[in-house]
């Protein structure tokens, strides 16, 4: 393997509490390889996207990196100086967000806001920068082009303005696309869409990307590795078929046990009872202690270490520990 | 005193020639853009009157700011109306086209003493205490008017604009020097403060612009903070922060593109609100000379009489208000059309 595109390295992200800074991104560490799909998985709240934000050092004031180590590209993100940063955000390192419905600005045709993405990294004339507009508005295939270009944002359906908000982000061809639930705000037959195109671009392009979702069917479509996420900590990764078949950390089994399936149909859906705490009330030792049904003295002190379930295929949790171990 | 009042009128037909260039250059910027150019004429379809009487106004006013020494005076023209400047509008009436006092609007006669006039039945508004045309005081009013609207708007929108969207935009330690100065200011009576500081500056209309716009941009610098902490949320600039725009780049591009539809509000009601309170200040006897206010101020007393006098009062009052009733109707038309929402998604 070589160089990993991203790579995160004890990540802690704190925003300021009552009582000193409360940590949202707990000591996080995962890579993402070349050309490889990375999905982060977990619950509203769990700290994907903060962790995402570290990555592009894009945390909302008052919050901040404490402590850790980034590496976009070989580059060290804490240590660039403002302007550096600028000029990887985009270039480099680009994102999708969940809402295109407000990603765009209303005021502003969205060619115009595409050729913005351009010419901020790049010194070309506006003409060359529509026609290149117009080829990646051909290549997320948003159709007639040429019209769509003078479109405001309020013209344009939801997923077509996911597909411009595509375009912008691979605009300069990053080597890194972070994508924040990119189909989460879209209807089912869309979701498909998109998924198929970012696979599309992935392949083309050779971008990685760091699918940040709650939805383990996208996930199923897209994901090369996943990682699972709970209350501000990773708690299980691995390979996409090892966690999907064999996700053995009890929440990540929670979650797995929530997808509607046809084989149970007869059965009630399955949930995992209660929901994710506040980062304040974030529990000592096993964060998931407070929701598991596998919980154990220990668990509500001690933080379970890295078990190997598998090869590259890891979780903490002292229950699965003890299997291991027998 | 003389030279000054040579730099005044040379000053202000630079001003016009400014103004005329500037129109023509934001015309054809505004035809080349699709959301302006159909702004303009969803503007026209909707408020063709109002436009057409804001326009006349203005070319009034533009008339009565391009002026020159001399040269088309009659033969028996005065020798001091001949050297001094006069403008376009002052042009279109003769230099002795006046009577010693009071008369009625066509009159033929004074209306005190009955004694025949110079010019009988010409002066179609009548003739002030002064025997002064007041068709002629009236249109030279409207200069006054714009200028005190345009001018402190001109203070007012960009001062707001900066300390709001610096505020909003950046928080912290300079949110709240932002915030000291706004409170402060809105703690004192703004009437008080205004006459104070006219007080201090001196009593040019410059000055009480001035004096308007310090006091006048505090409840817009409230509205554009308010926003601008909205629209630094919004998920547009949080993708052009990834993307990797920088801070003066959202600003301008995203930021106070999307403020735009509360400066043309905002310039409407202030517009309106100033001229209006300008008329208050006159009333107070420091008002701009030559104001619609001062005519009014001055009819107090002729309203007190018998028979009354009211055509002073009627032609300054009446212009006031029809210029304050289009511009009221223009903004409102225009704050629907620019709103991108009601744009229509054809």
């Amino acid at each position: 393997m070589s160089v990993p595109v991203l790579r995160i390295d004890e990540v802690l992200t704190t925003f300021p509490g009552t009582d000193g800074r409360i940590p949202v991104v707990d000591r996080v560490s995962l890579e993402v390889a070349e050309g490889e799909v990375l999905a982060l998985v977990g619950e509203s709240g769990c700290g994907k996207s903060m962790t995402a934000l570290s990555a592009m050092r894009l945390v909302p004031k008052p919050g901040r990196v404490d402590s850790g180590h980034i590496e976009l590209c070989g580059r060290d993100v804490l240590g660039l100086s403002v302007n550096e940063m600028r000029a990887v955000r985009g270039r480099d390192a680009a994102m999708i967000f969940q809402e295109p419905m407000t990603s765009l600005n209303p005021v502003q045709t969205v060619g115009a806001q595409v050729v913005e993405a351009i010419r901020l990294h790049e010194r070309i004339s506006f003409e060359a920068a529509r026609s290149r507009t117009l080829d990646l508005f051909e290549q997320v295939q948003i159709p007639d082009s040429e019209q769509r270009f003078d479109a405001y944002p309020h013209q344009l359906s939801g997923g077509l303005k996911q597909r411009v908000m595509i375009a912008m982000a691979v605009s300069m061809r990053p080597k890194l696309l972070i994508a924040d639930e990119p189909t989460t705000a879209l209807d089912v037959t869309i979701q498909a869409q998109i998924i198929e195109l970012l696979r599309e671009l992935q392949r083309e392009l050779g971008t990685a990307i760091l699918l940040i979702t709650h939805d383990l069917g996208v996930v199923n479509e897209l994901a090369d590795r996943i990682a699972v996420m709970y209350a501000g900590r990773l708690i299980e990764r691995g390979d996409r078929v090892d966690v999907l078949s064999n996700g053995a950390h009890p929440y990540t089994r929670g979650l797995l046990r929530s997808i509607p399936a046809h084989a149970r149909r007869d059965q009630a859906l399955s949930e995992i009872p209660g929901v994710v705490p506040s980062p304040r009330e974030w529990p000592a030792g096993c964060r998931f202690s407070t929701r598991c049904d596998h919980v154990q003295e220990r668990c509500h002190s001690e933080v379970p270490g890295v078990t190997t379930v598998a090869a590259g295929h890891t979780l903490h949790c002292f229950d699965v520990a003890d299997e291991v171990a027998r | 005193m003389n030279e000054a009042l040579l730099e005044a009128h040379i000053v202000s037909n630079l001003i016009v020639a400014a103004l005329l260039v500037g129109a023509a250059l934001a015309f054809t910027a505004a035809r080349r853009s699709v959301l302006w150019s159909r702004a303009g004429r969803e503007l026209l379809r909707r408020r063709p009157i109002a436009l057409v009487t804001i326009l006349v106004f203005v070319m009034v006013a533009l008339l009565d700011s391009v002026a020159w020494v001399g040269g088309g005076g009659t033969e028996d023209a005065i020798a001091l109306e001949q050297s001094r400047p006069r403008s376009l509008i002052d042009r279109m009436f003769a230099p002795d086209f006046k009577e010693k006092s009071y008369s009625a609007p066509l009159a033929d006669a004074e209306f005190y003493g009955g004694s025949k006039l110079e010019h009988p039945g010409t002066h179609l508004l009548g003739t002030d205490i002064l025997g002064r045309d007041v068709l002629h005081l009236t249109l030279k009013g409207a200069r006054v008017a714009l200028l005190i609207g345009g001018l402190t708007s001109l203070i007012v929108i960009p001062l707001a604009l900066l300390m709001g969207i610096s505020a909003g935009y950046f928080g912290g330690r300079i949110d709240d020097i932002v915030f000291f100065v706004v409170s402060t200011l809105a703690s004192i009576p703004s009437l008080l403060l205004l006459i104070a500081l006219i007080m201090a500056l001196g009593r040019g209309p410059v000055q009480v612009c001035i004096a308007m716009g310090v006091t006048g941009w505090v409840g817009f610098c409230r509205i554009v903070r308010g926003e601008t902490f909205k629209l630094r949320e919004l998920d547009y600039v949080q993708a052009a922060r990834a993307l990797g725009v920088s801070e003066i780049g959202i600003i301008l591009r995203h930021i106070l593109p999307n403020l735009m539809h509360l400066v043309v509000i905002t310039f409407v009601l202030l517009f309106s609100g100033l001229v209006l309170s300008e008329a208050i200040l006159s009333y107070l006897g420091i008002g701009i000379d030559g104001s619609w206010g001062q005519m009014i101020d001055q009819a107090r007393d002729e309203l007190a009489r018998d028979p009354i006098i009211w055509w002073n009062l009627f032609a300054a009052s009446t212009a006031l208000f029809v210029l304050i009733l289009s511009v009221n109707f223009v903004g409102d038309a225009v704050r629907d059309i620019l709103d991108p929402k009601t744009l229509g998604g054809e």
